[in-house]
């Protein structure tokens, strides 16, 4: 067993097997040994660290993906998400972004994977109000930019 | 640290996992929570617009300064539009962003988009040195839209203007423009109708504006078809004795002809390969002072421009105005 205290200081006892599918704890564990301490986990919150564990439990005994390429070089990528995942990211948006960061914390890279699928998707089909509305983005440009991003856009919109 | 085990939720540990509180007596500081997306790192961001395509990606830039700068930089990314490959930039029908043309998206938009926060945001854009564009055709998804290739030569020259009044930037090393697939004055059909001034003058005024806004921005403009640059060409005496024209055409410009062995550009530099070259240098130098015209060289090599011999005398015109010289490379006149 593996023990993993919380930013909020409760402390996690988890099955070696279960949290191996983060590559931080796997790494750490494989540098560090056997040991009784528990491995701080300060950017993460104990009900997201709940969540997390769900996700590694659910996909318990799975072969690790082996992928490393630079996602940000691909383009127009599947959107595809498992039912089972849909299901599980059906939270708030805090609670989503939250996932994001520990999974992108503890380096769980198939779940980072999912919840930016999840954020994409959600944005898909939207307007730039819509997506500034939905994901409480604030309008940071000055009024000469936009008139100018208008303009440009103009072109586009009537191709 | 001593840790104070006070419970254990039984129904955790079939899960695997189980919870367990302890009491510290230093409270750890609260993290801050992403209440918004641009709240996420920005490898994040980026990996969560690796999703998107081109036109939803012009979208997002369209949102905030965080978000435009991301979202167009992932758009150079799958363009190769990076600092490591930069210099060249080609906007043409197999770029990523014309084959998406149908959702508003193309690599055009992105660097249109990309010159409203300007340099400061986009240095890769500073680093340009050579931008290719073909025109599009005329037919989208079986519509004719006959004007479609002038709205975005339009922008093109937007751009060209942009890239020309770069500060602490050279002039671009060359522009690259095909129009082949959205016209072409050489059409036998239409031979009456291409020769007459009139009808053609709204596509030259067109291409003036670009060739304008080159001649600012770039030492050489080359005029091609097909999207490439000709490596391999014939020797032609006279073209434009065959196009019924002579010298007496270009009354005050000297014709000749030369070997192209050793250009110094590496450009169309293949042993063997004639071209033809007027020098438009003149004793009046129309535009070129007062103004930063740093065009040095117009090269043709598109056989539909030199088939006309309206456009030619038209060429001509222009390359006087510019003061530069006009090259062309007629491979099958």
């Amino acid at each position: 067993m593996v023990l993993l205290l919380t930013s909020d200081n409760e402390m996690f006892s988890v099955a070696e097997d279960v949290i191996k599918r983060s590559a931080y704890i796997k790494n750490m564990l494989e540098d560090v040994g056997e040991s009784d301490l528990p491995i701080p986990l300060p950017n993460v919150e104990s009900n997201v660290l709940v969540k997390i564990l769900e996700y590694c439990e659910h996909y318990r005994g799975e072969p690790l993906p082996a992928s490393d390429v630079d996602p940000a070089e691909i383009g127009d990528r599947s959107l595809d998400i498992a039912d089972w995942d849909q299901k599980y990211m059906a939270v708030d948006q805090e609670m989503l972004f939250e996932i994001i960061l520990a999974a992108n914390y503890l380096d769980i890279k198939s779940l980072l994977d999912v919840g930016c699928k999840t954020v994409a998707k959600m944005m898909k089909g939207k307007s730039s109000e819509e997506i500034r509305t939905l994901f409480n983005i604030a309008n940071d440009f000055t009024p000469e930019e936009e008139a100018q991003i208008r303009k440009e856009n103009a072109w586009a919109e009537c191709r | 640290m001593r840790l104070d085990l006070t419970f254990i939720i039984p129904a955790f540990m079939r899960c695997g996992f189980a919870i367990t509180r302890q009491a510290l007596r230093t409270p750890a500081l609260p993290a801050k929570k992403p209440m918004s997306l641009t709240d996420l790192p920005p490898e994040i961001i980026s990996q969560i617009l690796s999703y998107a395509n081109s036109g939803e990606l012009c979208r997002l830039a369209t949102t905030c300064r965080t978000l435009n700068i991301l979202a167009l930089g992932t758009c150079f990314r799958r363009n190769n539009l990076t600092t490591a490959a930069c210099g060249t930039v080609y906007i043409s029908e197999d770029a990523q962003g014309r084959t998406s043309y149908s959702k508003k998206g193309s690599l055009l938009h992105a660097l249109s988009m990309a010159t409203v926060l300007g340099l400061e945001a986009f240095p890769i854009l500073a680093h340009l040195n050579h931008l290719s564009w073909s025109a599009p055709t005329s037919q989208t998804d079986g519509i004719q839209k006959s004007n479609r290739w002038i709205k975005e030569a339009k922008q093109v020259k937007r751009f060209i203007g942009f890239l020309a009044n770069r500060p602490a930037s050279g002039p671009l090393e060359q522009i690259t423009l095909d129009f082949s697939a959205a016209i072409n004055f050489g059409r036998r059909k239409e031979e009456a109708r291409m020769v007459n001034s009139r009808a053609i003058a709204p596509w030259l005024r067109v291409i003036r504006g670009l060739l304008d806004e080159a001649a600012k921005a770039s030492k050489r403009v080359q005029i091609v078809q097909g999207g490439r640059i000709q490596e391999s060409g014939t020797l032609v005496e006279d073209p434009w004795g065959r196009q019924g024209l002579s010298e007496g055409v270009f009354p005050k410009a000297w014709v000749g002809t030369r070997k192209k062995t050793s250009m110094g550009d590496g450009l169309a530099a293949k042993d063997g390969v004639t071209m033809r070259l007027i020098r438009g240098r003149l004793p009046f130098r129309l535009g070129r002072r007062g103004t930063n015209v740093c065009l040095q060289r117009l090269d043709v090599q598109d056989p539909s421009f030199l088939h006309n011999p309206t456009v030619v005398r038209w060429l001509v015109r222009w390359t006087r105005k510019a003061s530069c010289s006009l090259e062309v490379a007629p491979n099958d006149l």
